[in-house]
């Protein structure tokens, strides 16, 4: 030990091993899946950047909030806006999860606030736009059928709606609005885009059941 | 070549042959086929890029050894469905559930015996379904247990069209009930319950 050259070893092989030690405490530290297991990433966005944000009734800022996937109430105050409370349901695993919410002015002043911190309403309204186009793309890629639709001829016409028992909104009920003795025709022109009819939920517009008495 | 050189070689030799037995032995993986109709009879045949080689026979539930590959299990017996069972060996053990139904010759000739009761079952379901239209397909799936028809309805005037309608019927404990009410399409979203491969077969525009 009182050999200087193994010293010396000693002090690099601390000194690589403190190097390896701040890397690895640096990655965990960016990496939130690491160090939020369980927890959704939510990117939170607040215009006036000062107003009183509350998610589940716990104070919170502008950032990035770690929260569990779920449901959750977000409230934001500030003098002369208009109060916001929104509900917002994250997935585990999401990556786009975000808050973004923008007061409305009512009062003289706050008008002022937001002529003046215009730039912050217009990157808002960006980002929805993004998101927008998002949930779009990805509405599509889950009902590829959306891209045929609506079709119309002289004989029938076949849309879609939301499913209202699908409470993630990504699902579609098929609409058709044909008159009687021509409903299959239209069913069968869902086949011809390539799609298997049994797969839908189908709805005809103004429908009466022949079978029932 | 001395006799050292000769031992050590086939010794070599011998270790190489018992490596690469066991090696390929390692590699099979066991399909367990749970056959579950009687008087059946399966034949395994590997799917290879042009030709079909029969690799196994099975007449009761039981184990076989194959290797990674594209597979088919061939029912056989007396009125059973032979339509060919597609599987595929991977990394895994793997458990198929074996139960073909009866062909299609077969669920006809056991159709005529169950028409009455299905009519009177539908009859009393929906009455109208005997006045104002005509039964279309009339068809058993499986072991005779699923029903499916079409009814096709009269027009309302001799110049205009009627649309067709869908109706599937299930026998629980050798009573039959109605599985879906008369659609023109029957969704697989709508009816979980009933086989999909049955829906989409009486979904079909033939009448």
């Amino acid at each position: 030990m009182n050999n200087p050259r193994t010293k010396k070893n000693l002090l690099y092989a601390s000194l690589v091993i403190g190097v390896i030690l701040i890397l690895v405490g640096a990655y965990l530290s960016l990496t939130p899946g690491a160090t939020q297991s369980g927890k959704v990433a939510v990117k939170v966005y607040l215009v006036p950047t000062d107003a009183a944000l509350k998610i589940d009734g716990k104070a919170a800022k502008a950032g990035t909030a770690y929260l569990d996937p779920g449901k959750h109430t977000v409230t934001a105050a500030r003098d002369g806006f208009a109060s916001a409370s929104t509900g917002y349901d994250f997935t585990a695993g999401q990556t786009d999860a975000a808050i973004d919410i923008a007061l409305i002015p009512q009062t003289n002043a706050a008008r002022v606030y937001a002529h003046d911190h215009a730039n912050l309403y217009q990157e808002r309204e960006g980002r929805e736009a993004a998101r927008d186009a998002t949930f779009g793309k990805n509405f599509a890629g889950k009902n590829p059928i959306v891209k045929q639709l609506p079709y119309k001829n002289f004989l029938y016409t076949i849309g879609y709606r939301l499913d209202p028992t699908d409470p993630t909104g990504n699902s579609i009920v098929i609409e058709i609005d044909s008159p009687t003795g021509y409903r299959n025709g239209a069913v069968e022109k869902i086949r011809s885009f390539g799609f298997d009819p049994t797969d839908f939920k189908i709805i005809f517009r103004d429908y009466q059941d022949p079978f029932s008495s | 070549m001395n006799r050292k050189t000769i031992i050590a070689i086939s010794a070599v030799a011998v270790g190489a042959i018992a490596l690469f037995a066991v090696s390929y032995r390692l590699s099979l993986k066991t399909v367990t086929l749970n056959i579950t109709q009687p008087n059946i009879t399966i034949t395994i045949n590997r799917i290879d890029k042009d030709k079909s080689t029969k690799t196994a026979s099975l007449t009761a539930t039981g184990n076989v050894s194959l290797s990674k590959g594209t597979y088919t299990a061939v029912p056989a017996g007396t009125d059973a469905n032979t339509t060919p069972i597609p599987f595929t060996v991977g990394d895994n053990n793997l458990t198929l559930e074996i139960h073909p139904g009866y062909s299609n010759a077969y669920l006809a000739k056991l159709l005529s015996t169950q028409q009455a009761a299905i009519t009177a079952i539908i009859a009393a379901a929906y009455p109208k379904a005997l006045t104002g239209f005509k039964r279309g397909r009339e068809q058993l799936y499986k072991d005779g247990d699923w029903y499916g028809t079409t009814l096709i309805q009269n027009p309302p005037h001799p110049k205009e069209n009627g649309d067709v309608y869908r109706l599937v019927l299930h026998r629980e404990n050798g009573q039959w009930k109605i599985a879906t009410p008369p659609r023109i399409i029957l969704s697989a979203k709508e009816f979980p319950a009933v086989p999909i491969e049955i829906l989409r077969d009486i979904d079909q525009p033939n009448n």
